[in-house]
């Protein structure tokens, strides 16, 4: 019960504000340099580019690659940095406000070696912590599973972070579950990140511009799950001349298409487009086969980007993202699923001090499911999709402050379920009620220098969650779909007394949360500093789902009358140090959360068409911990990077375990990741990973005993076991093309788990059933461990036209 | 290795599919590597009272035994000195311990809509529950069909039947297959949609071709009974939960949800946390034979 005050947080935030906004009244004459930083080869914006004046004061380009920094009046030296660029230097009298276009050069693959590989010291400069950003190109460089380069499990790769299972690319976040991490693509909401039951993500890696991922230090134009932002952004495309890439893997091919809209006379596009597809062809083994003819199991995705500057000062983007994954066995079961996601933006740098941006986002999940079985067949369909209008202004008010406001309004309508017959089977078609729910956030940030050595970035949320009609909500006796009986230990579950009619937009029940968001960052020196942070986030929507990893088949349900928001606090301290040149970093940081209101469900809970999930629904807390350090090199032939997590993550749930905390499922203690590329002299890079991970929990019976003609486990305790540890070395070689070459063609040979060890994914109990290929149930009991992944070879051939 | 969702049939060949697919993933016994403990044993009970117009003399059997840890070899430890009775409200049985941990009543007729009480006295606690018999329709027709391999199920003859659903009333349903008088049954992980039924999407309509148990394997000469059981919607959930965890073959690629006790319908209620096992069903049995020829 010792919540935070924020009565007596918020007047202290206001209070700093107003604090030093005025100082710059009486300030010396000063005026403002901003514009845009683009890559020169292809006129793709830099995003996350460093900007230091006269050796001190620094700025970072915004998502669209704009700066805006205000110095006084005289001369200044300004220096442009960025991962794998050469600096770009420029000095500038300074006698009026000015705009500036910055065209930064790639640095070549000689100078690459040299070339320091991380902006200058922006991990210590920066206020942020809890961020890690990769580049698609570390991505591309990774061992990759069967060939296909994977953002997923690349950051499953950086301290805090862990894989939900091993041939998943579901994540955990700081302790906390794969449902609550927020993944973007271009600002809209992505559902279900992941192709064929979880193996890859439905990110395409050839598509793609930066990747950015919050573990904390969330700032407040960011809300909506409790643990973790993973911001994907896709490329814009070149605007200097057309031209396209190429993939061919074991298991997928890819190809991209990009170049300028509307070239002026210096051959540069007024805009630019990006158009990229992918479709795998594991099944075209399955047609080797005559039993699995007629079997399906295939994914494709397709991503696009527009972009068209209308002037100097606006712009406008149009991206768009379809996927889908096909499955069917005949006589048994059929499966497609896929997110489809719009966003319409519209970008503005008005005035040298204001940059404006609108986005209006559509996104969209749905599955389909058909039962095959004789005598039942039909097909299940659910989907939900939301509008997300999200307009935000920053403000460079002074060298001091640069402030961001905005609204983020999502409309969400979740179609649980309709159920289809399929050829003439006595199902009844039905449709589920729809729910409808509306979220309304409001935000303000400010990053503040204090002083040269103090900064601070505060901020605060205010979302609201509205469940709107038309809906019947159901009524029970005592208000609530289920009681807890203590002496028992058990869920009753409460008589339906009736129903509620709601009309349309009708409000049924309304949340609200203030989510207050700090970052200090005090620099020791200009290699060390200390930071800390502190953020509280809500989640108003739930996943439904009971299983560790995510799944197609889960789908969202909103707050409402019986089921409550979840909220989650995070505190975080930490130090940083970069060495002169940033050739080594160090980062280290200890955190704690804690999880309110957890959405969990009752022991053995059925999920799926089951209309009525408020029935099914326990609650309780959870709290996780732990300190992750990080030790990266960033220049020379050998780069990479060497991270501990030391880590406990455990719920509390009404009626589950006896009501004692337990272990959750991504419960690591200890986890070490080891990453490092090699540059050989010639056209030759090499590529490394190595995991280790102590064991996830795992439950073991406490007994057996029989029932229906069948052994069954009696669990006493959830997770009360561990797995063995888990490690795997993989490699990756990749051979670029000769300089003098025209093809262009690179190939990428991996091996997953070099030393073919087989770790445990599970350890799970069975009556053995089969003996001599005969079914029967032999009353006898085994413990069986599955792994995947055993050794895995792969090649993949790239190219570019 | 699809998740839990997907117990629609055999195991076998979904996964036989999957791992041309990724050629990859294997199992290996890991039995004698464990040291699975087990706490205090705790109380099972199996079998209930049925309603059977085709047996109407068959005794009423309830089976007691206790829990052993998980990898024993053993057998499961049988329960003799405990005091069962059975009631309906109007009269009670005392059932006979007949050896093997069975106790049976022989002169229970029971209705449909009765209410059975089952009170338990073993070790000085009181077990205690109820449970409704909830009607069965007949069914309609039986009848076999010699079935090509389909990449769930083996060739060979498969039982079908056709059964209608009485309109306006919440059914649950259970079949049992007898092959020669003796239940077939193995872990699956279809069992969870095969074994049991609701009738939440198909109230009032008549289901054609429905396959019993796609697990049997039958071959002539064989005489194959069907018994379709109509039981609670209590039963009904605890059956789904024990042949979701029996079906579990570990072969999730996204993860099988989390193992739990079963909750039985019978409470300790001299010390709840000593909690039963199992389960104390009623059911109403309609039942049909056909010869394999």
């Amino acid at each position: 019960m010792n919540k935070l005050k924020f009565s007596s947080v918020l007047p202290a935030l206001l209070l700093l504000l107003f604090y030093t906004i005025p100082s710059d009244i009486f300030a010396q004459k000063k005026h403002t340099i901003s514009g845009y930083v683009k890559d020169k080869r292809n006129g793709e914006t830099l995003i996350g580019v460093t900007l230091i004046a006269d050796e001190k004061e620094g700025t970072v380009t915004n998502e669209y690659g704009f700066f805006s920094v205000t110095l006084p009046e005289g001369e200044h030296r300004l220096v442009f940095t960025y991962v794998g660029f050469e600096s770009y230097s420029l000095d500038i009298n300074l006698l009026a406000s000015q705009v500036l276009a910055v065209d930064m050069t790639e640095a070549s693959v000689e100078l690459a070696e040299v070339v320091v590989k991380a902006n200058a010291n922006e991990q210590v400069q920066s206020v942020e912590m809890g961020v890690k950003t990769l580049s698609v190109q570390t991505i591309k460089q990774l061992p990759a599973v069967i060939g296909e380069a994977d953002v997923l499990r690349a950051i499953q790769l950086l301290p805090g972070v862990s894989s939900t299972s091993e041939a998943s690319s579901g994540f955990n976040v700081r302790g906390g579950g794969a449902d609550q991490n927020l993944i973007l693509l271009d600002e809209a909401t992505i559902y279900n990140a992941t192709h064929l039951f979880g193996l890859f993500s439905v990110f395409n890696a050839d598509a793609l511009k930066d990747v950015k991922l919050y573990k904390g230090g969330v700032p407040a134009m960011y809300g909506g799950r409790l643990s973790s932002v993973l911001d994907i952004r896709q490329k814009e495309g070149n605007n200097r001349k057309f031209g396209g890439s190429a993939g061919i893997g074991l298991i997928s091919s890819r190809v991209l298409l990009e170049g300028p809209i509307a070239k002026n006379t210096e051959g540069v596009g007024k805009g630019s487009f990006m158009i990229a597809g992918r479709r795998s062809y594991v099944d075209a083994f399955a047609q080797l086969s005559k039993e699995f003819r007629d079997n399906k199991l295939y994914f494709y995705d397709l991503n696009l980007k527009t972009n068209i500057a209308i002037n100097d000062r606006n712009k406008l983007f149009l991206s768009g993202y379809f996927g889908r994954d096909n499955f069917k066995l005949p006589g048994l079961v059929g499966a497609k699923w896929g997110n489809a996601s719009g966003t319409l933006r519209w970008t503005s740098s008005a005035g040298e001090k204001w940059f404006f941006q609108t986005s209006l986002i559509a996104s969209q999940y749905d599955y389909t499911l058909d039962n095959l079985r004789s005598g039942y067949e039909f097909s299940w369909r659910s989907d939900i999709n939301n509008f997300n209008l999200r307009p935000r202004a920053t403000f460079y008010l002074n060298d001091r402050n640069t402030i961001k406001f905005g609204v983020d309004a999502v409309y969400y309508t979740f179609k649980p379920g309709q159920i289809i017959p399929l050829k003439n089977s006595p199902i009844k078609e039905k449709t589920f009620q729809a729910n409808h729910a509306s979220e309304v956030a409001f935000y303000i940030d400010n990053e503040q220098k204090i002083s040269p050595k103090l900064s601070f970035q505060y901020g605060l949320r205010w979302s609201n969650f509205f469940r709107l009609g038309a809906e019947n909500i159901r009524q029970y006796e005592t208000g609530t779909p289920l009681r807890y009986d203590a002496k028992y230990n058990a869920y009753l579950q409460n008589a339906q007394i009736g129903t509620r009619n709601y009309g349309p937009n009708e409000l049924i029940s309304s949340d609200n949360g203030i989510e207050p968001r700090l970052s200090l960052r005090y620099l020791v020196d200009p290699q060390n500093a200390i930071k800390l942070g502190y953020n509280r986030t809500y989640q108003y929507i739930h996943l439904i789902s009971n299983t560790t990893s995510p799944t197609p088949l889960d789908i969202w349900t909103p707050s409402g009358p019986y089921i409550r928001p979840q909220n989650a606090d995070q505190l975080a301290l930490g130090y940083f140090f970069s060495e002169k040149k940033n050739a080594y970093e160090i980062s280290f940081e200890i955190y704690y959360k804690r999880l309110n209101n957890l959405t969990d469900f009752v022991d053995g809970a059925d999920l799926l068409f089951n209309e009525n999930i408020e029935s099914q629904i326990a609650k309780g807390k959870g709290r996780a911990y732990g300190a992750e350090l990080q030790i990266s090199k960033n220049s020379g032939r050998l780069t990479g990077w060497l991270s501990y997590t030391l880590a406990q993550s455990q719920s509390k749930i009404t009626g589950i375990n006896n009501n004692q905390w337990y272990a959750t499922n991504s419960d690591q203690r200890h986890q070490i990741n080891l990453v490092g590329f090699y540059k050989l002299p010639g056209r030759w890079e090499l590529g490394g990973n190595f995991i280790f991970g102590s064991g996830r929990p795992v439950t073991y019976p406490s007994g057996k005993y029989n029932s229906n003609g069948l052994v069954v486990a009696d669990f006493s305790s959830r997770n009360g076991g561990r797995l063995p540890a888990y490690h795997r070395l993989d490699l990756s070689a990749t051979l670029n093309p000769r300089k003098t070459s025209r093809s262009q063609g690179q190939w990428v040979f991996s091996i997953i788990n070099v030393y073919n060890r087989l770790n445990a994914a599970s350890i799970f109990f069975r009556e053995i059933s089969e003996v001599n290929d005969v079914e029967l149930a032999t009353g006898t009991t085994e413990a069986v461990k599955t792994a995947f992944f055993p050794i895995i070879p792969s090649v993949s051939y790239n190219f570019k036209f | 290795m699809l998740n839990y969702h997907f117990q629609w049939g055999t195991t076998y060949k979904v996964a036989a599919y999957l791992f041309i697919v990724f050629a990859f993933s294997c199992e290996k016994v890991v039995t004698d590597e464990l040291n699975v403990s087990q706490t205090t044993p705790r109380l099972v009970i199996e079998g209930g009272i049925e309603r059977n117009e085709v047996r109407p003399k068959q005794p009423q059997r309830i089976r007691l035994t206790s829990t052993i840890p998980y990898l024993s070899k053993e057998q499961p430890s049988v329960v003799e000195n405990a005091t069962v009775k059975v009631d309906n409200g109007r009269k009670a049985w005392k059932l006979k311990y007949m050896g093997n941990g069975w106790y049976e009543g022989l002169d229970i007729q029971p209705e449909v809509g009765e209410n059975f009480t089952l009170t338990i006295d073993w070790n000085g606690d009181r077990y205690q529950g109820s449970s409704i018999i909830q009607a069965a329709p007949k069914i309609d027709s039986i009848y076999y069909a010699y079935e090509q391999e389909t990449s769930i199920t083996d060739e060979g003859y498969f039982v079908r039947l056709d059964v209608a659903d009485p309109a306006g009333v919440a059914n649950f349903y259970y079949y049992r297959v007898l092959v020669n008088d003796t239940i077939f049954i193995v872990p699956d992980r279809g069992n969870n949609r095969t074994l049991i039924l609701s009738d939440v999407f198909f109230d009032g309509q008549t289901s054609r071709r429905v396959n019993p148990n796609e697990e049997v394997r039958i071959k002539l000469g064989d005489r194959v009974t069907v018994q379709q059981l109509g039981i609670t919607k209590g039963y009904f959930d605890y059956l789904y939960n024990l042949f979701t965890q029996t079906g579990n073959q570990g072969l999730s690629v996204v993860g099988n949800p989390p193992p739990a006790p079963i909750r039985s319908n019978i409470l300790n209620i001299t010390s709840p946390s000593k909690y039963p096992l199992g389960y104390f069903y009623t059911a109403d049995v309609s039942e049909k034979s056909v010869f394999i020829q």
